[in-house]
């Protein structure tokens, strides 16, 4: 049942909203709002599709540049944005994404247009090749459905990455760099009395959100195959904001707790046809309205880890 | 030895000056006193000094190094923090990590390092806690370590901000009103917490109205009134000084 491609391809763009939640994390984690997600997941996205597509660079040479280019113009919009704060940054990320957006669609020659980029090279087809024409790898393709091999080796390769970006910036929140983050977020002018290079740390918190969404953006292209600028909407960027909101924006589990529920539930409600996006609409209204700080919170979050760290005694006592 | 010198500054918001050509030079491990009526300049003149408003005219000068116009980061940097009037902790931070954020400067692990947890990002890490734990216990809020800033009484609240501002290794500290606020007991317990760190030998200025803890504590005293510095000596004179007692005077009756 798990190797069902229907769910193997739901877990993947799990993953992938995941990510997209994480950029929205790190950057609320020094205050800064930002509606920018779905314009830097578009860089990603194109930047990677055109290398891999127009210039047979490899997938992950695409993904890795994706990401960059994406952090790179993360770095453009956030030095001159430095003053900006709250709705006032909101606003002008949100305006950064529509003028992408326009810019997919008119860049023709790159993009192609508003027709979208097909034919982006699918994410593990060449891993799928080698493992077919290896003998043991033939054996094992044989005995499965090939089509439910490429959705778990997709699912796989996207979960390692959605996991390892969650540990970095868990890691990442519990040192000196996370400290600045919080403080910045709390109080900046105490913060920077403090000795915190204020600019500096909103730069890089603003950057490293743009960097996940542009890996995710990619990453995106080289599951569904094809891009468009629909794709990179300012709907899509408030999405992106609710997975993280309802989440939880204030620890790192929270954008993949929402992530997971919303990108589940239009699935989980399809039997409703007509009405699911009402009932998803109102599961996002009142989960805010009882838990306006996000599903996780710090508590929420300290309690697992208890829990975890418990179970792991035991497991240390058992040995 | 002069570590800090205050050279001519003018700040007007708006039209209204709230300094007028006020200098200032405080010596090495002094504790120097700012007393003045409210509204006289006091808390902007610290907010010059650490940079957080730029004069619009005169000098800043930190053990001999002319700071004016650096980003307030960087005079922390090069020694000298201070305390707000309208306390400005990180309440949803532990009392531990208020403290661990004071050290930010003194200490240098990176993303990398950070992410990576290196043998030296975690000794670093570590090292950073003890000190951490050492000054809370310094000023007697050790026993709340991993509780909330913002869980604190206002008296615990001023204490807490005094550790931070020392955890950034500063030799001169700016305190605003750090008694404001206070019962007679926490006032107390803060006259022994700055003269332990005066001890250390660390320059203190303080802005006070508190005049027990002003005249008791300080060796010299400087007066403003209307953004002028009208008199600046020992306690004693200062006391005596009838622009002072004017002032004074006038403030109350106004
Ligand atoms: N950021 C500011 N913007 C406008 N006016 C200010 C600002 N900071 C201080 N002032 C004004 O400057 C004068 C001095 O204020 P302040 O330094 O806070 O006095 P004190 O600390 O001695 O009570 C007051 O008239 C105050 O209203
Ligand atoms: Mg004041």
């Amino acid at each position: 049942m798990f190797l069902n491609p229907y769910y193997l391809q739901i877990g993947s763009f799990i993953a992938i909203n995941a990510l997209l939640g994480l950029g929205v994390y790190v950057t609320l984690s020094t205050g800064q709002l930002s509606l920018g997600s779905a314009g830097f997941m578009g860089i990603g996205a194109y930047t990677s599709a055109i290398l891999t597509a127009r210039y047979n660079y490899s997938i992950p040479v695409g993904v890795v540049f994706g990401a960059l280019a994406a952090a790179l113009s993360g770095v453009l919009i956030a030095i001159p944005s430095l003053r900006l704060r709250g709705v006032y940054l909101a606003i002008v990320t949100l305006g950064f994404g529509e003028i992408l957006r326009v810019a997919f669609i008119r860049l023709e020659n790159l993009t192609g247009g508003a027709i979208g980029f097909p034919g982006i090279p699918k994410l593990g087809g060449t891993i799928l090749e080698r493992l077919k024409a290896s003998s043991a790898g033939a054996r094992i393709f044989s005995s499965m459905n090939g089509n439910a091999l490429e959705s778990l080796l997709v699912f796989a390769i996207l979960l390692c990455i959605t996991l390892m970006s969650a540990a970095f910036f868990a890691l990442q929140a519990n040192s000196r760099v996370g400290r600045a983050f919080s403080s910045i977020e709390m109080d900046e002018t105490a913060a920077e009395s403090m000795g915190i290079n204020v600019y500096y740390y909103k730069v890089l918190s603003f950057t490293q959100g743009a960097f996940v969404s542009g890996l995710a953006g990619a990453l995106y292209g080289h599951v569904a195959s094809y891009v468009s600028p629909a794709d990179f909407t300012y709907h899509r960027a408030v999405e992106i904001l609710v997975y993280a909101i309802l989440g939880g924006a204030g620890q790192v589990m929270g954008p993949l707790v929402g992530a997971s529920i919303l990108t589940t539930l239009p699935e989980v409600l399809r039997f409703m046809s007509g009405y699911r996006h009402v009932l998803y609409g109102a599961i996002i209204v009142l989960s805010m309205i009882y838990r306006p700080q996000g599903l996780i919170d710090s508590e929420t979050s300290d309690w697992l880890r208890k829990v975890f760290r418990r179970k792991r005694f035991i497991d240390g006592g058992v040995k | 030895m002069e570590v800090l010198k205050l050279v001519n500054i003018c700040k007007s918001f708006g039209g209204v000056s709230a300094l007028n050509g006020v200098s200032l030079s405080v010596k090495k491990g002094e504790i120097y006193g700012i007393i003045g009526p409210n509204g006289a300049g006091k808390t902007t003149l610290f907010n010059v000094a650490t940079a957080s408003v730029r004069p619009d005219s005169g000098n800043v000068v930190v053990n001999d190094e002319d700071i004016t116009g650096l980003p307030p980061h960087a005079v922390t940097k090069r020694g000298m923090a201070r305390t707000f009037q309208n306390i400005r902790l990180f309440n949803r931070m532990t009392l531990q990590e208020n403290v661990m954020v004071g050290m930010h400067c003194r200490t240098g692990s990176g993303v990398l390092r950070s992410v990576l947890r290196t043998s030296g990002q975690r000794s670093e890490e570590r090292e950073a806690k003890i000190r951490a734990m050492e000054l809370l216990d310094f000023v007697g809020l050790s026993k709340y370590f991993g509780k909330k800033a913002g869980i604190l009484s206002y008296g615990q609240q001023r204490k807490l901000e005094i550790a931070r501002a020392l955890a950034t290794s500063a030799s001169i500290l700016l305190l605003d009103e750090p008694v404001a606020g206070m019962n007679e007991s926490e006032t107390e317990d803060v006259y022994h917490l700055l003269t332990a760190i005066a001890y250390r030998g660390i320059t203190i200025v303080l802005i006070e109205h508190d005049m027990g803890l002003v005249m008791n504590l300080c060796g010299r005293v400087a007066v403003l009134d209307f953004g002028e510095l009208i008199a600046a000596g020992t306690p004693s004179e200062i006391k005596v000084h009838p622009l002072v007692i004017e002032a004074y005077l006038g403030s109350e009756r106004g």
